[in-house]
């Protein structure tokens, strides 16, 4: 009944009571007494971690990983990793790419096997039939496009969009092929309930900007939630 | 972000709740939000039960209102301090 009231309320619609969905950052790592970096790295963790944080403070969702940086990473991007919190992105390959040979440059798409991909995928299938059995929503949270082009191109993105626009668009293409596959494989391959789109970075781009590169490029993503007959949320 | 084309929308801290909240009823998708993290990381910040009857206040003026955070939990808060907000939250 938790499960459904969650997943009614995301549809719109109202329930006999409100409710409870964390943004759960790292913190199951205090909850589970280890470090972040060792948390964020082991599927056994991550999945004890995501049981841990729903009893412990009576969720009706949870996410199974809140990492922003882990598809980038997973492109090539550099961590350096934190034992407080997650990795910090400190290079971008595409950041000295000349705008015009930008598609050129770009990675090679992930797939289930690219990055910490099969970390996660084991710590979902640990953790998906352990919440279902406490009625609990598990939640999947992929990047976003602008995240994942951002992380890429680094500073430089944001003057493409001035000077190079072409080539912004291009990027934000391949950003939100990324940002489906991700969503394909927590919908589909995990069974995730819910698939939340992480954007976060583009709340800094004006309206006009927000319709024209995030928007057409989250749309793939969409797809393949409700494809799947999941859940699917826009977090920024 | 309401007519993006997903079921719902999760918005931070610096939102207005109530302005969310009427964009979503007008686009028949949920919302969650939006309680400050900052609350449960020291003793002396402002009470967090008021801020999560905030949350309830508003929220429950809409369809599809979900209780939530404003951004991620970071990894060493005051546990103790979110443990009396869920009592808060669980209270209502």
């Amino acid at each position: 009944m938790a499960k459904e009231l969650l997943l009614r309320a995301l549809h719109g619609e109202r329930g006999e009571r409100i409710p409870w969905l964390p943004h759960s950052g790292t913190h199951a790592a205090q909850l589970l007494g280890v470090t972040a970096d060792r948390y964020l790295q082991d599927a056994e963790l991550l999945a004890r971690g995501a049981i841990r944080c729903a009893e412990h403070y009576h969720c009706d969702g949870i996410p199974l990983l809140d990492d922003p940086q882990m598809e980038a990473i997973s492109l090539g991007c550099s961590p350096r990793w934190s034992a407080q919190g997650p990795p910090t992105v400190i290079s971008s390959p595409l950041y000295h790419v000349t705008p015009e040979r930008l598609v050129e440059h770009l990675p090679p798409l992930p797939d289930e096997t690219t990055g910490r991909w099969p970390t996660v995928i084991a710590a979902g299938i640990e953790a998906k039939p352990a919440l279902e059995r406490r009625d609990i929503a598990l939640v999947g949270i992929a990047a976003g496009p602008c995240t994942i082009a951002y992380h890429l191109r680094g500073l430089t993105l944001f003057t493409d969009l001035f000077h190079h626009p072409d080539s912004a668009a291009q990027l934000f293409a391949y950003a939100g092929q990324v940002t489906a596959l991700s969503a394909r494989i927590y919908a589909e391959v995990i069974g995730c309930d819910i698939v939340a789109i992480n954007d976060t970075p583009a709340t800094m781009l004006k309206p006009d900007y927000f319709h024209r590169y995030v928007v057409p490029n989250l749309q793939a993503a969409w797809q393949a939630i409700h494809r799947a007959g999941k859940t699917s949320s826009l977090w920024a | 972000m309401a007519s993006s084309g997903a079921h719902s929308i999760a918005i931070d801290e610096c939102m207005d709740l109530d302005f969310v909240g009427e964009i979503a009823q007008q686009q028949q998708i949920g919302f969650i939000g939006n309680l400050h993290v900052t609350a449960t990381l020291f003793e002396e910040t402002e009470d967090i039960v008021a801020d999560v009857q905030r949350c309830l206040d508003v929220g429950q003026r809409f369809p599809g209102y979900v209780f939530g955070l404003g951004s991620p939990l970071t990894q060493h808060i005051r546990i103790t301090r979110l443990e009396e907000a869920i009592a808060a939250y669980r209270a209502q």
